[in-house]
């Protein structure tokens, strides 16, 4: 960047000159200055830029304020506007976005370049690549070749790896720092997540793979300190469920999981298992979750896979007050995932109810938020009646009985909602948590009610961790113990 | 895993210890309820001998043939 100073009679201006040719592009505002100052982490300083005779004042900026600030600038310049993708990562790293004057270019489009000219950051190199002084739009993109990061500097001009940016009003997550295992490593052991970010996409960009796309057991070690965590464990089997007439019979939980909607409105519930569904759609779907239900009506409250492979969560009974049972569409209040899930993979699906009203419903799939809709009834009132159960319904009359068709493991009810950030957490990569353990920001486990983990191997019956083992589940007509796992089996990156 | 389909008043002649099958109360039904399926591993208990064995795909797709008369809409 090439600035230089102008006075006038009753200002002071800074300059900014068009690298190639010298011209003027435009003035320099002082809060692009003091935004720079390399001591200035959590607060900048304000300058006043006004007439001489204004008696000068100094103030303190929050950094959001100044943020903003800025941002209103650079709106003003077009340069937040610009379809160039990274434009904004100049706000957040320092790689200082500059405007060219017109004759660059040629035309009265805005053209921007990218410098950095901290010597700490000059003098690193990625590979066989060595980032340059100044470095167009197209240049930016070559910086991600390597493989999952982008670097940048932070506002004390130390190299970083830049983690995320917004692009066209959407934030763009880049490497693996999202990901739980390497904030293990970060947590444990800062320098080696640093080596690990700048380096290792490079090493294992032979394998066509972005950093986050990893796991541990793809050649990433833990710190020998967590190699061990309770949040992390073997899960080793699952329940495999025939899609015939296989179930795990909960039996009466009338004391337990029956709540009342106030209750719903009070703390919420989520729901949350993995479950591996088996190739060969069934017309009936899948369900997982059934609490208060034995009746051939629509009554209680159950979690399932639609036969669309939608994710579904009702609320069934009466028809509004003083009104019907049945067994229609007015029977039920419902939402369901606008998306649908693959078959033959682990998924960790959540169905979180943070109240009573549908409209707070949320759908999760391997620990993000997925789009649905309402459907059904919202005047239906919520009504048990009968035992609960994993992997059917819960009718009286067994042939019109749905059944699940594949596995299920780790099957968890939390009387509280859990929220997208704990969700995430139990989620773990796709590493199989132990929900009675707290995990960076999953620290609802006082809330764990219900915890099947479905880990016995033998016998006929899954102990219920939570509630003192209370509502043991019973496998009924022959579902079996699987050794297939979300943790012999690689879930699918998220991006 | 093989499954049978019984006739309803065969229910009782069942031996459920030598059934993957739990109980008369498990039971899956026909939509008329006049039939049942039970299943086993390994040797063909004697009380089910000479009935038709099916897999578990085949059986699969029978209880999910909607048109069948072992599926139901669940929503009327």
């Amino acid at each position: 960047m090439v600035m230089r100073m102008r006075f006038s009679a009753s200002q002071q201006f800074i300059e900014e000159l068009c690298e190639h040719c010298n011209e003027v592009v435009s003035d320099v505002h002082i809060s692009e200055i003091t935004y720079l100052h390399p001591d200035s982490d959590y607060a900048s300083i304000k300058v006043s830029t006004g007439s001489i005779s204004d008696t000068p004042s100094i103030g303190i900026q929050t950094k959001t304020a100044k943020i903003e600030a800025v941002k209103l600038e650079r709106h003003r310049e077009l340069m937040l506007t610009a379809s160039a993708a990274g434009v904004t990562e100049s706000l957040k790293y320092l790689v200082r976005s500059e405007k060219m004057c017109s004759s660059s270019n040629e035309s009265d489009v805005p053209e921007f370049c990218y410098r950095v000219d901290n010597p700490k950051f000059l003098t690193k190199t990625i590979g066989t690549l060595s980032v340059s002084e100044s470095f167009h739009s197209g240049s930016v993109i070559r910086n991600d070749i390597t493989g999952g990061f982008k670097i940048g500097s932070d506002r004390r001009g130390n190299v970083v790896r830049i983690k995320s940016e917004s692009i066209n009003d959407k934030i763009v997550y880049r490497g693996a720092w999202r990901k739980n295992w390497f904030l293990e490593i970060e947590k444990e052991n800062p320098a080696l997540a640093k080596q690990l970010a700048l380096t290792e996409s490079f090493h294992r960009l032979e394998l066509g793979k972005f950093l986050e796309e990893f796991q541990y057991r793809e050649g990433f070690e833990k710190p020998s300190a967590i190699a061990k965590t309770g949040s992390v464990y073997d899960n080793t089997r699952s329940i495999l469920f025939d899609g015939v007439d296989d179930f795990i019979d909960l039996g009466d939980t009338e004391d337990y999981y029956h709540y009342t909607l106030s209750e719903y409105r009070d703390h919420g519930v989520t729901v949350a298992a993995w479950v591996y569904i088996t190739t060969g759609s069934l017309a009936s779907g899948y369900p997982i979750l059934s609490i208060g239900r034995t009746h051939n009506k629509f009554y209680g409250m159950r979690c399932h896979v639609n036969p669309q492979m939608k994710l579904q969560m009702d609320f069934m009974g009466q028809n509004g007050e003083g009104g019907s049972f049945g067994q229609t569409a007015n029977h039920r209040k419902s939402r369901v995932s606008t998306t649908t899930i693959e078959t033959d993979q682990w998924h960790f699906l959540t169905w979180a109810f943070k109240t009573d009203d549908e409209d707070d419903w949320h759908i999760y799939h391997n620990g993000y938020e997925i789009p649905s809709t309402k459907t059904g009834n919202e005047e239906c009132i919520l009504t048990y009646n009968g035992d609960s159960s994993i992997g059917k319904l819960g009718k009286t009359n067994e042939s019109a009985e749905k059944f699940m068709n594949g596995n299920i493991s780790n099957l968890g009810i939390w009387s509280t909602n859990v929220g997208e950030a704990g969700i995430l957490s139990i989620y773990n990569d796709g590493n199989p948590l132990n929900y009675q353990t707290a995990s960076f920001k999953y620290i609802e486990t006082g809330s764990l009610v219900g915890y099947w983990q479905m880990e016995e191997g033998s016998g006929i019956h899954t102990a219920n961790s939570a509630l003192g083992g209370r509502v043991s589940g019973s496998l009924k007509n022959g579902a079996g113990w699987s050794t297939v796992t979300q943790n012999n089996q690689l879930p699918s990156p998220i991006r | 895993m093989k499954y049978v389909i019984i006739n309803s008043n065969e229910i009782s002649s069942m031996d459920f210890s030598q059934l993957l099958t739990s109980s008369a109360d498990t039971l899956r039904c026909s939509i008329d309820e006049t039939k049942a399926i039970v299943k086993f591993k390994g040797t063909t208990p004697s009380f089910l001998s000479g009935k038709t064995q099916y897999n578990h795909s085949q059986m699969l797709a029978m209880v999910n043939d909607v048109d069948g008369e072992w599926y139901s809409n669940e929503e009327s």
